[in-house]
């Protein structure tokens, strides 16, 4: 049983990192953050050792949801309008698209074998934003020759963090889909929800949520929610970008064009870490890595840019007395997050008990044959929908 | 006609609406919902007078009066103006009190393209926005729908035809490129190859936008026309009169305009497109149809709900006194459409409050939308027709879809046309 001291140690080192990052991009709008909230498994990758205890494991979850729920409190309106121009100007809104595409033709065929037959079909959508997942599958069912009234045999529980976001989803579904029943949920942590009871759910949707979460946790809660026959399917952003210091240095000169003293001080903090090795490591990567790579420093550069300019927009109006925005407007956001690896997330489902091998899942359920159980969208292992179901 | 049958005044109804809400909103500045607490407004029009003064048509008449109009918002400090009268469709023309004759019609286009430039100019600085950048539910979904259908119906053509020819597609207003990123996925996910057999035209006017499309299609693998000789995309920066003049007659498959017509007064182009489209090809229409600016005394009835002011509606309305005629009656779409394009502008200006801009600029909304109805006259009157079962032949997965394919089948608002040539 580990100490409460030796949590606290962990903890205490993660901050005192988190401090020093902190200074070293005062004044930026687009900084660092906490290195709390990216994977799990690349903690040691940052110096963080620890041991796999659940205590341990916990008090690092709890750590890394207080960041999250944190950098959730600086995204207003203003920063969330940058995150979107980045993303138009980044082609990924085209990928978000078409992940919420593939995403709504797997869970269609799922859900239209249970409702055609009059079953009661339970979904949720995780991380819903303002409701395109769902309203895209609803669409699908309908399209596929389900009638309205049947539709009244869906349910469907919405989870999301943006109030903003929930409000416009409410509207969606009363406007265009009012036969479901459907409950919103306002929360960043759904890993105390009620509703999230034992085998009640058929169908588990999120599109571009899970590399917001370190830890692993939400696997085992998603697959203890879902029925036996239940089908979990996620949409996702995949890259292994934040798993070492020496790609967030790089990403700090070429992505955020920091200043050469800023980024030395940066380097500094890691033991055996100089700016040749950190080149030379981004350049020999897979062509499949560098992809990647260059597809999220493209958006971090548009991030960058974009903030920076709402950020000069805000100093403008104050000066010019239009002060519309109120004075404490920040234009801020942290740039590290849960991104990982397409195998590592793989390797975390079977773990906690889901099936992805598509040989296993379609040998169980014959009606999938047809359906592709996992589908690559934009580049080589960048943006994947995949299937799951319990072992 | 109401439930008891009795006639009642259009604007008298709108106006008691906007009261209503005042009162259960105290101060409110913008529209929330209110179609949803009257869901189907009483509109029989009644309106008291007729127009009595002649309708303009000397150009300088009319660009004085338009002036009049404007003017009379310069200074106002109000973020969101009617703007340029002639923006609306020239259909409407007349309900506003001028008319475009041939005579006048080409003074009137150089006006209006003064206008357009200015915008198209004020947007690339990011002094203005277009509203299609903002999130609004459900018609951003709704939107997503049409994207979907039109690249299934692009796809089951390139598929029937690609044997014999390379298929020839003109995506009229291709803006940020999701329309034509969604029908080349569409066609490499069903058949790689089919691919090359296809020529994408993408056509706008926005610099910025083609560029940032031309950036993106390389990862799908799509090349320029000029680089393979054969297929691919070719990015046209140019507006759709000045694109379609340079195309030879009986050339093109499909002639997509998505989300673009309510942006055009003057539906000239529908010449140029019969012309350059072959015997079987297609003209593809997507966009927001909608009646709201059909009257002076609907846009005085917007500028009361999103103003909350009597005095601002009254400003607008005044210029029309003698000008407007009886206002007609709208069918039950035509009425959905008219408070969900309300609603749209309610939420879009309350984006507008919240977004950055260099030198914020007062933004115009007045454009040419015109309700589904008026749109199939006016491509009748072009020698197109729209036949109902027109999508569902073409694709089998589409056999629930009319034409025209209403998004929300009690509204005009998000439609869809799908129009091939009279013989």
């Amino acid at each position: 049983m580990p100490s409460q001291k030796t949590i606290e140690e962990i903890i205490k080192k993660i901050d005192e990192i988190d401090q020093k990052i902190d200074e070293i991009t005062k004044g930026v709008a687009l900084k660092i953050g906490s290195i709390a909230r990216i994977a799990s498994q690349a903690l040691i990758n940052w110096n963080i050792k620890f041991d796999a205890h659940p205590q341990i494991i916990r008090a690092l979850e709890d750590k890394s949801i207080e960041e999250y729920e944190k950098e959730w409190s600086m995204v207003n309106k203003v920063v969330y309008h940058a995150i979107h121009k980045a993303i138009n100007d980044s082609n990924l809104s085209e990928g978000n698209h078409q992940l919420n595409n593939e995403i709504s033709k797997m869970a269609k065929e799922i859900i239209l074998r249970k409702i055609k037959k009059g079953k009661r079909v339970v979904m949720a959508d995780i991380g819903a934003g303002t409701g395109d997942t769902s309203g895209t599958i609803i669409h699908r069912l309908i399209m596929d020759g389900v009638k309205r009234e049947m539709l009244k045999n869906l349910e469907i529980y919405f989870v999301e963090p943006s109030d903003e976001s929930i409000i416009q989803l409410g509207k969606l579904m009363r406007e265009s889909y009012p036969e479901v029943k459907h409950q919103r949920i306002i929360a960043t942590d759904y890993f105390h929800m009620p509703f999230l009871k034992k085998e009640s759910f058929d169908i588990i949707v999120s599109n571009a949520v899970f590399h917001h979460h370190s830890f692993p946790t939400y696997l085992h809660l998603l697959h203890n929610a879902l029925k036996k026959d239940g089908f979990l399917i996620i949409g996702d952003w995949y890259t292994e970008i934040w798993y070492e210091p020496k790609n967030v240095a790089y990403i700090m000169k070429e992505g955020l064009s920091m200043h050469e003293e800023k980024v030395n001080q940066f380097i500094n903090l890691f033991e055996n870490l100089s700016w040749s090795k950190i080149v030379e490591y981004w350049n020999n990567k897979s062509e499949e890595e560098k992809r990647r790579n260059e597809g999220m420093l493209l958006y971090i550069k548009n991030l960058a840019r974009r903030l920076e300019e709402e950020k000069c927009c805000i100093e403008k109006e104050k000066e010019g007395e239009k002060n519309i925005y109120g004075l404490e407007t920040k234009v801020e956001l942290n740039l590290l997050e849960a991104h990982e690896k397409y195998e590592d997330r793989l390797e975390k489902m079977k773990k906690a008990g889901f099936e992805t091998t598509a040989e296993k899942i379609k040998r169980r359920y014959k009606w999938l044959e047809k359906t592709p159980t996992e589908k690559e969208v934009v580049a080589p292992k960048f943006a994947m929908v995949t299937m799951a179901c319990k072992k | 006609m109401s439930k008891d049958g009795k006639k009642s005044n259009f604007c008298d109804n709108m106006k008691g609406a906007s009261k209503k809400i005042d009162k259960k909103m105290g101060e409110v500045k913008t529209y929330t919902h209110s179609y949803l607490l009257y869901p189907l407004l009483l509109l029989s029009p009644d309106k008291q007078g007729e127009a009595t003064k002649k309708l303009l048509t000397n150009p300088s008449e009319i660009k004085a009066f338009n002036e009049e109009v404007t003017k009379s918002f310069k200074n106002s400090g109000l973020p969101v103006r009617p703007g340029c009268l002639l923006k609306i469709s020239s259909e409407y023309y007349e309900n506003y009190g001028f008319k475009a004759t041939k005579e006048n019609k080409d003074e009137l286009i150089k006006e209006l393209n003064k206008f357009f430039n200015k915008d198209r100019a004020d947007e690339a600085n990011e002094k203005t926005i277009n509203p299609r950048g903002i999130i609004v539910q459900p018609y951003t979904h709704y939107a997503n729908i049409l994207v979907e259908i039109i690249s299934e119906l692009t796809y089951e053509i390139v598929k029937r035809k690609a044997k014999n020819d390379v298929i020839k597609i003109s995506i009229i207003g291709s803006r940020d490129g999701t329309l034509p990123l969604a029908i080349i996925n569409k066609i490499n996910e069903k058949s790689g190859t089919l691919i090359e057999k296809t020529q994408l035209y993408l056509v706008e006017p926005y610099q910025k936008k083609l560029e940032e499309t031309i950036n993106k299609l390389p990862v799908y693998g799509i090349k320029s026309i000029s680089e393979t000789k054969k297929w691919g995309f070719s990015a046209e920066y140019k507006t759709d009169d000045e694109f379609l003049a340079t195309q030879k007659n009986d050339d093109f498959d499909i002639v997509i305009s998505y989300f673009h017509m309510h942006c055009k007064p003057f539906s000239d182009n529908h010449e140029a497109i019969r012309r350059v489209l072959k015997n079987d090809g297609l003209f593809i229409i997507a966009d927001y149809f909608s009646p709201l600016w059909e009257y002076p005394s609907f846009v005085a009835d917007f500028l009361r709900t999103i103003y909350g002011s009597e005095e601002i509606a009254a400003k607008f309305a005044k210029n029309f006194e003698d000008r407007e005629p009886r206002v007609r009656e709208l069918s039950e779409s035509e009425q959905y459409a008219y408070q969900q394009h309300k609603d749209y502008w309610a939420n879009v200006i309350k984006e507008l409050h919240n977004l950055t801009f260099k030198d914020r600029k007062p933004f115009y909304f007045l454009r040419a939308h015109t309700t589904v109805q008026k749109r199939i006259e006016i491509l009748k009157n072009y020698q197109f027709i729209v036949e109902e079962e027109k999508i569902a032949s073409i694709a089998k997965n589409l056999k629930n879809i009319p034409n025209p394919y209403r998004v929300d089948p009690k509204s005009d608002f998000v439609s869809l046309i799908v129009a091939s040539k009279e013989d």
